[in-house]
């Protein structure tokens, strides 16, 4: 006999591969099978696996967490900086599906988004289904997503559902079932597309000579139907992807997929309806919206109309739908055919409305609506998935529960039978999954995606695959988009072969970026640039400051002493924006200096501190996460690596602190190069770089107020001004203008007024005055802005002021001895222009959506009731 | 009756009103025992979109909003209706008893049947309940007819519940007027909807105005009206029935129908969404003219 009955030798397939695999598994046949125990698509690629091994294999899944971290997908931090969930796992070994099976995902899937679009239809339109008796009324009366101020307000013609996603499994016998529907905003089409771009990265060589189909023809049909859908501006339609904002656990897949199919991603307040149409507000003002990408939940779209608690709602917006002012994706009321209840009926409607046999099976499914569907879940309760008909509540594995909680699930049942349905956990096939370097067989489910296209509907080739250990069956297959993923390879046929074209670049050009900025977006970029500014001057001044420190511990210099308490000084009063100049003070020891760098640099619990700056910028970053590159998204990474696993935090740890406070210059260094050198010069780059400018110019002007106001002994004037050149990134330029010569009077030249040197005031001043010139401004504004009046006299008392005149003291006796009266007046004017400035921007451009409030009429029956007859009853 | 029915709401807030999305029930029903003769929409300051529709109910449903900065936002809606006596006579059918009006809902025979359903499922106002459901039984005695049954449902709310305007507020949860045995004219039809509803029977709201007569010797305070509530039971064949709990009687040709729904959610005469506006108050006058 020279075939085995067992799995395929080689230390990558777990020895018991084929005693623990299921009924059906995707790499082998049954055992005894006469085509040998692999199967026949697998052969090349398992050899190809075989030859990297298990340990290769490994280091390539730790690639790809990076890549995942890195690009955001399993990075998230919620809107009050706090770190989200970390989520995905790619394991590096694709999820297969040979051509001819695919035929049958691929043509059964067209069926069903056919089915779902003629109900949905049907039920906010005559509703024939109920009318006749071919659903029960309590299976959709019952559901929460039947929204009756929905009914009528679906376009007649064309379809209704455009973007549908249904999770596909493998049963015992190795069929494809559809274990639910997903249509009111299906998430993970970002997903499949950054599985795939991390898995070209890692196996480059073996997705190239697989024939594997491409994704992008997808996603191009998706955007050109949009696009054909547009009631208004047919030539140059505005599509949002409207999302639920960072808090939001599919933020990544939104920002993701808004920003590949190249429309931007907008939240509630974005947008706001007038004259029964939509529009976005933009930094140009109110344009108007063509499409909706919908990635928030029916129920909350529209405090008018439905939820009238929704924060993420927009007013109005169900009546701009009703009225086909706007192409909404999918249509509101679409959740109604997310449920689970109606899969035992699908095979009587698919004949009824389309004249066809199902041709994808559901997972086994019974409604206890029915007094059979109850009878058999009861009887069956432990081997069957327990689901809700409207998904609120997730589900429970019946094989999980003790013989009490099965007992108490039966009472559930019994008490309100139309809410529930049983289903049977379909997915009993395996698939090999890399576990610890072997491959060892787990459960899939893979989300397949539909887009309707002009004339019909088109199906993702390809998915987003999860998989399980067998144990977990149910609970891990229900849960949310995490765990373990897969990317999805739909292999091509022979004859599909020439039609891939790979490896030509994944991402499509992008539609043209002429889109006018939406205000919240120039808003975020704006806060973007301001915190990474203050980040960076905060760590290069208590760089400064700890450098100084250990030259006075080094020399035993009392004037590096004494300089090195006004800088940290100057540090907290800069973080903590409390007012107040530099005293000479007494310096506190080893224990003080490293309580205050370390509380400023660290404790993200403080207001101002660096930690808790930085965590504003990526929280700010992270609502614009769109428009950044994967380069820039790594960066932001970085930072937030240097600040979270140093050794610096350790109580002794000065000079791991150093090494952090080196490494976080260095990062937020390739973040402001990347902004400068790879991003469009724009109105977002402008916002971010007067972002960056305001914030560059408040800081030296409070670093200057904190340090100098006050003259100092010589020998710790001199320590303080190299303090503050060094912090300034100014040493080299002063020694070009002076020598070795420091006196207060040239650093205020080169710090303040040097239009050359790029950190000093001037040049922040006369760089604002460039970027705002070229802001777009209201059609028929005359004369000069609010914004540009400010900074043109900031910029003239600048270029009026004279070094030698500011650095003289005023009076020399009294309160005010040795206080330079010129320079703090001059300071303060100068910074109050720069912040009216920055209001006068904030007013002209950023969201002030004003907060709403609900309206209710409170009139009920505050009359009398009719007069009786007394004694008439 | 012939009547002219005037129903002004008028907001005023403190700081300016930017914007506002609105949607009103404030249009008679068309049909059934009345006839709406005209219904004339008047909004200050003039709205920018004015749109009417039918919703799920049948009831007419005005959208507007108003785009420019506003303090005060004032709706009137002035209709002509012609109503008629309800029939002395009770249909053919009405005397089914309402064990079999439940069977007949349950086995969903018929078209209409089926899209009743949802009148028999609680809604946010109006939820099946125990505690109802053993109230009404005392009404609904084996093989009662419904119509009687639900009569004396209604004779019994009049009479163990209080008319107090001051106890209640839209947002009074129905349990809390149960427990206190008083309320006004929406929990009334609430009340006695969620306790059909407990017997499986398809209850639903009505609202409306109802024509007041003034105190022997006195003339009619012009605004002194209001708006009215109360319900209907569903009966195969026959169609809706109609009670006032609060008056203790079936509707009389002095009620005229504005909207109807599975509670008072369903048919909110105004209800919007604005941006800014501080604080707010209302105020509301309905005045029903008989104008034969």
């Amino acid at each position: 006999m020279s075939q085995q009955a067992s799995a395929p030798s080689g230390a990558l397939v777990a020895a018991s591969y084929a005693e623990t695999m299921g009924p059906f598994d995707e790499l082998c046949t049954p055992a005894g099978a006469a085509d040998g125990p692999l199967r026949a698509h697998w052969k090349r690629l398992l050899g190809a696996f075989q030859q990297l091994g298990g340990h290769d294999l490994e280091a390539r899944r730790q690639e790809a967490r990076r890549l995942f971290r890195e690009n955001g997908v399993s990075y998230s931090v919620t809107s009050d900086g706090s770190p989200g969930e970390r989520p995905f796992e790619l394991d590096p070994v694709p999820y297969l599906v040979p051509a001819d099976d695919w035929a049958r995902i691929e043509s059964g899937l067209d069926q069903r988004a056919r089915l779902l679009d003629a109900i949905l239809k049907d039920l906010y339109g005559p509703r024939h289904l109920l009318r006749g008796g071919m659903v029960p009324p309590s299976l959709i009366f019952r559901h929460a997503g039947f929204l009756l101020p929905a009914d009528g307000a679906l376009l007649a013609e064309g379809h209704a559902l455009t973007l549908y996603a249904a999770d596909v499994v493998r049963d015992r016998e190795g069929r494809f079932r559809v274990v639910s529907d997903r249509t009111q905003a299906p998430a993970g089409a970002g997903l499949a597309l950054e599985t795939r771009i991390a898995s070209s990265r890692i196996l480059p060589n073996l997705i190239r000579t697989t024939h594997v189909h491409r994704l992008a023809r997808f996603f191009r049909l998706l955007r050109d139907h949009l696009a054909a859908r547009a009631p208004h501006q047919k030539l140059d339609p505005r599509i949002v992807v409207l999302a639920g904002g960072v808090d939001d656990p599919s933020y990544f897949d939104h920002a993701y997929l808004a920003s590949y199919l190249g429309f931007p991603l907008v939240e509630g307040p974005d947008l706001t309806v007038r004259d029964g149409r939509l529009w976005l507000r933009t930094i140009e003002g109110l344009k108007l919206v063509d499409g909706v990408v919908r990635r928030v939940a029916d129920r909350l779209c529209d405090p008018l109309e439905l939820d009238p608690a929704s924060q993420v709602g927009i007013p109005g917006l169900l009546q701009t739908m009703r009225r086909g002012e706007v192409a909404m994706v999918n249509p509101i009321g679409a959740g109604v055919l997310e449920n689970p209840g109606l899969l035992p009926f699908l095979p009587r409607i698919c004949r009824q409305f389309l004249g066809e046999e199902l041709q994808l099976d559901s997972a086994p499914t019974w409604w206890c609506g029915s007094s059979e569907g109850l009878s058999h879940v009861l009887a069956h309760l432990h081997e069957l998935v327990i689901k809700r008909i409207d998904r609120a509540g997730g589900s429970v594995w019946g094989g999980s529960l003790d013989a009490g909680a099965l007992a108490e699930w039966r009472d559930r049942l019994r008490a309100d039978p139309e809410a529930w349905v049983g289903q049977a956990p379909a997915a009993e096939a395996t698939t090999p999954a890399l576990v610890q370097g072997q491959l060892t067989p787990w459960r899939a489910v893979t989300r397949c995606f539909v887009s309707a296209s002009d004339e019909d509907f088109v199906v993702m080739p390809g998915g987003f695959t999860r998989v399980t250990p067998p144990g977990e069956i149910a609970g891990g297959l229900s849960a949310g988009l995490q765990g373990v993923c897969k990317d999805t390879w739909v292999l091509a046929a022979d004859t599909e072969r020439h039609l891939i074209l790979w490896p030509t670049a994944v991402a499509e050009p992008r539609q043209s970026i002429l889109e006018s900025l939406p205000s919240r977006a120039a808003e975020s970029l704006y806060w973007v640039g301001r915190y990474a500014e203050r980040a960076e001057y905060h760590t290069r001044l208590a760089r400064t400051a700890l450098r100084r420190f250990q030259d006075s511990r080094d020399y035993g210099d009392p004037s590096d002493t004494g300089a090195v308490a006004i800088l940290l000084r100057a540090l907290k009063v800069l973080a903590t924006g409390q007012n107040g100049e530099g005293a000479p003070g007494t310096l506190g020891g080893v224990d003080f200096v490293e309580t205050t760098l370390l509380e400023t640099v660290r404790d993200a619990s403080l207001e101002g501190s660096l930690a808790w700056t930085f965590r504003r910028f990526e929280a700010a970053a992270l609502a614009v996460r769109d428009r950044w590159s994967a380069d820039t998204w790594r960066v932001v990474d970085d930072i937030g690596e240097a600040l979270d696993g140093d050794p610096g935090f350790a109580p002794s740890g000065l000079a791991a602190l150093e090494a952090t406070l080196d490494r976080l210059v260095a990062a937020l260094m390739s973040f402001t190069g990347l902004t400068m050198e790879s991003t469009t010069q724009e109105h977002g780059w402008r916002f971010l770089m007067i972002g960056r400018r305001i914030e560059r110019a408040r800081n030296l002007v409070g670093l200057l107020q904190a340090t100098v106001l006050r003259e100092a002994g010589d020998g710790v004037e001199y320590a303080l001004l190299e303090g503050l050149l060094a912090a300034n990134e100014s040493v080299m330029t002063h020694r070009r203008r002076y020598r070795a010569a420091l006196d207060i009077g040239s650093a205020v030249q080169v710090l303040l007024l040097d239009p050359a040197n790029p950190r000093s005031l001037a040049y922040q001043v006369l760089g604002l005055e460039q970027l705002v010139a070229a802001l777009p401004r209201e059609p028929g504004q005359r004369g000069m802005s609010a914004d540009q009046r400010a900074l043109l006299e900031a910029s003239t008392r600048v270029r009026l002021a004279e070094a030698r005149e500011l650095a003289t003291p005023g009076i020399a006796k009294g309160p005010d001895a040795h206080r330079r009266l010129r320079l703090a007046s001059f300071l303060e004017d100068v910074d109050g222009c720069l912040e009216r400035a920055s209001e006068a921007l904030d007013q002209s451009y950023f969201t002030h959506v004003e907060p709403t409030q609900q309206l209710v009429a409170v009139s009920l029956d505050v009359g009398d009731p009719v007069r009786r007859e007394p004694g008439g009853e | 009756m012939r009547y002219r029915i005037t129903h002004t709401t008028r907001y005023r807030y403190t700081t300016p009103v930017t914007l506002c999305h609105n949607e009103a029930r404030l249009t008679p029903a068309d049909g059934g025992r009345q006839v709406r003769r005209r219904s004339v929409f008047t909004i200050e300051p003039s709205p920018k979109l004015f749109d009417e529709r039918t919703d799920y109910f049948g009831n007419q449903v005005t959208y507007f909003g108003v785009e420019v900065p506003h303090a005060h936002l004032t709706v009137t809606v002035v209709s002509e209706v012609v109503t008629e006596a309800a029939p002395t006579q009770l249909p053919l059918g009405a005397d089914l008893a309402w064990e079999e009006v439940r069977e007949r809902v349950r086995a969903a025979g018929d078209p209409e049947l089926r899209t009743l359903h949802q009148y028999v499922l609680g809604s946010p106002l109006a939820a099946p309940a125990p505690a109802l459901r053993a109230y009404g039984l005392e009404s609904f005695t084996p093989g009662r007819s419904v119509m009687e049954a639900t009569a004396d449902l209604m004779h019994r709310i009049h009479g163990d519940f209080v008319y107090d305007p001051t106890a209640t507020s839209v947002s009074t949860p129905l349990a809390r007027v149960w427990e206190e045995r008083r309320g006004v004219c929406q929990d009334f039809a609430h009340l006695a909807i969620a306790v059909l509803r407990s017997l499986e029977l398809p209850a639903g709201y009505v609202s409306g105005y109802l024509e007041t007569l003034p105190p022997p010797g006195q003339p009619k305070l012009v605004g002194a009206d209001a708006s009215h509530a109360w319900f209907a039971v569903y009966l195969p064949d026959v169609g809706w029935m109609e009670f006032d709990p609060t008056n203790d009687q079936m509707p009389t040709e002095q009620y005229v129908v504005v909207a109807r729904g599975r509670d008072y959610a369903d048919v909110a005469p105004l209800k919007g969404v604005i941006y800014g506006g501080g604080a707010h108050d209302m105020r509301v006058s309905v005045d029903v003219r008989n104008l034969e």
